[in-house]
């Protein structure tokens, strides 16, 4: 396996902490689901050096120690689950910083070159002189993603990038993230809500609950009814649509689970 | 054939993008370097003695055609002052802009931080115990040093509350927290205090120029040059922050490592500004705010910006001191503050939403 995490531990608080976590990423895409508070941003923060955590990372055999900041500035493009919308820089400049880098003082042909190609690739370019607090939540998005993958990191990690997309989008961007993971033989670990969209694009899944690793596996392995219950306390129907991709109905909160706890609580 | 050319015209168009933006910023930049440099000259025009705008240029430029007298008012009286204008305030504007940038919030500033009150505590202690205990000529060192001290300690305060804290409200009324204890400390030493040294802690809260000195421009200046490359070398890691620290530490930078020596970095070229000219406030909360919608927040020009705009307000200021009454001349951090307050409130309206 290209990228290998083993025995990660995190301690925070008692909502945002990881407990052993083991788990191998392959050339291709992962999808990460789980409730709210289930550890999947603070698994990514740990993966990308922002949170100290104990355990080892390994890339392509090798373990990662005093390097590890070099490795994640050099080949890991990461999207934050939030960013500043009130930044007042151009679309172009925030692609630009992508490039970190290799940024000096003066900007090269070679980097501006990069930036226009990847405007073109995500059909940003009509918005490159516009100011990021200008945008709208789907577009920044958008920006932000150009600017974690025009360093072409060969890992690539996004925390939520489905926010604030409309459905067409969604699709879009979804599609883009795949074709990349094919085509330049990515590591791709997307972490989502939409378990829909998770079983039609990812290759694997990982289910989180509580800081620990629940199921991970195909999409075929891990989306099951019993998983759906246990985890989202949901009743669901599963099955196959045309296309061979599993499609999760959501029935209603599950039996067992007050369904009027929340109501009685307002 | 059509569709090349259209491809090459779309090519062409596009490499106009980015130049077109550098374009504009350095027009704008190159109208403030104007505007301080006539403000400039017309802040060593005016005074009890106005001058002709080209007697002055003269003096500056050919003083053997000039009088005696003209040349002694221009080169000799007002010159170290009206450069301690335009250098203070590319000081305090540069130290605002670096601070709104790391503590991510529009209302930082050295002043509303309360930093320049805990400078100006600082150099009325060294005055107090300078003039009791060091040889007089101790007094021009121990004075920056003290407030460097008192600034430095009130940074750390504050970034400590930061860290904390993370909504942008608390920093703001910690600083107006930290205002007020030093103010009121000012307060308790001026009892204690002969008049005579009562008289330069007064007119230090109050903010002057008029005691420049060709010695102390110098102090301000180095201090400016060995900093401000120092910022421009960390300028896109700098710029990356106004994306949120998130985006800046997926970018792979430290940013808890950044924050602290631009802070560092920003205290020194306050404590310096401040412990020559006092508590000038305002100037470093407002310049950055007009040098961000002149040319975005991409430090390489937003730090020249916030510069000269700095240095443009204070230099404003200068002459607006002189002129505004009449054989009078008012106290500087009088005219900023008067200036600056409706700024202030536009911030906070605007912060608010």
């Amino acid at each position: 396996m290209a990228l290998e995490i083993q025995n990660i531990n995190y301690k925070h608080s008692s909502k945002f902490s990881l407990n052993n976590i083991n788990l191998a990423f392959d050339n291709n895409v992962t999808a990460i689901i789980g409730p709210n508070g289930s550890g999947k941003s603070t698994l990514m923060k740990c993966i990308v050096n922002i949170y100290k955590c104990d355990g080892d990372i390994y890339y392509q055999g090798e373990k990662l120690k005093k390097q590890r900041k070099e490795f994640i500035k050099q080949k890991v493009g990461y999207l934050p689950q939030t960013s500043q919308n009130d930044a007042s820089i151009t679309v172009f400049e925030a692609v630009l910083l992508g490039l970190m880098n290799t940024l000096t003082l003066k900007v090269s042909k070679k980097q501006e070159q990069k930036v226009n190609n990847i405007l073109d690739a995500f059909e940003l370019q009509h918005l490159a002189k516009n100011k990021i607090n200008e945008l709208s939540g789907g577009q920044l998005q958008m920006v932000l993603l150009a600017q974690s993958i025009i360093k072409e990191p060969e890992i690539l990690i996004l925390d939520e990038p489905l926010n604030n997309l409309d459905v067409h989008r969604q699709f879009s961007l979804l599609n883009t993230i795949s074709n990349l993971a094919y085509e330049k033989k990515m590591i791709v670990i997307i972490v989502m809500h939409d378990i829909n969209l998770a079983a039609r694009y990812a290759d694997n899944i990982i289910v989180m609950k509580e800081g620990k690793v629940y199921s991970h596996g195909t999409p075929e392995k891990v989306l099951t009814n019993e998983m759906v219950r246990e985890i989202y306390k949901i009743d669901s129907e599963i099955y196959v649509n045309k296309q061979g991709k599993q499609v999760i109905e959501f029935v209603d909160i599950a039996a067992e689970t007050d369904k009027y706890k929340l109501v009685s609580q307002i | 054939m059509d569709i090349n050319l259209n491809s090459r015209e779309l090519i062409a168009e596009k490499s106009q993008n980015y130049k077109l933006v550098i374009f504009r910023k350095a027009v704008a930049l190159m109208a403030l370097g104007l505007l301080v440099l006539s403000s400039f000259v017309i802040d060593l025009s005016t005074g009890p003695a106005m001058l002709n705008i080209f007697d002055v240029i003269t003096s500056l430029t050919n003083p053997e055609s000039l009088s005696k007298k003209v040349n002694i008012i221009v080169r000799v009286i007002r010159l170290p002052i009206a450069t301690m204008a335009i250098l203070a305030g590319a000081g305090l504007a540069v130290a605002g802009m670096e601070m709104q940038t790391i503590l991510n919030n529009n209302l930082a500033s050295p002043y509303t931080l309360g930093i320049s009150a805990a400078a100006s505590f600082g150099a009325s202690l060294s005055l107090i115990f300078g003039y009791a205990f060091l040889p007089k000529s101790m007094n021009n060192y121990a004075t920056p040093i003290f407030a460097f001290a008192f600034s430095l300690l009130s940074s750390f305060f504050i970034y400590s509350v930061g860290k904390a804290k993370k909504d942008r409200g608390t920093i703001i009324l910690a600083g107006i927290a930290i205002s007020f204890m030093f103010t009121a400390l000012n307060s308790i030493l001026t009892y204690f205090v002969p008049d005579e040294i009562l008289r330069i802690i007064t007119n230090w809260a109050q903010g002057s120029i008029l005691g420049a000195t060709w010695e102390q421009d110098m102090i301000v200046f180095v201090v400016l040059v060995i900093v401000t490359p120092i910022l421009f070398r960390e300028s896109w890691k700098l710029t990356s922050l106004c994306m949120g620290e998130n985006t800046a530490a997926a970018l792979g930078i430290d940013v808890e490592k950044l924050r602290t020596k631009v802070l560092i970095l920003s205290s020194v070229i306050t404590s310096i500004s401040v412990c020559f000219v006092g508590t000038i406030g305002f100037i470093g909360l407002v310049s950055p705010y007009i040098a961000k919608s002149l040319v975005g927040e991409e430090q390489r020009f937003f730090i020249p910006a916030s510069m000269l705009t700095g240095a443009f307000m204070l230099s404003v200021s200068s002459v607006l001191s002189k002129v505004a009454i009449a054989g009078v001349q008012i106290p500087l951090g009088i005219i900023t503050s008067i200036i600056g307050i409706p700024f202030l409130l536009v911030l906070i309206l605007r912060q608010g939403r």
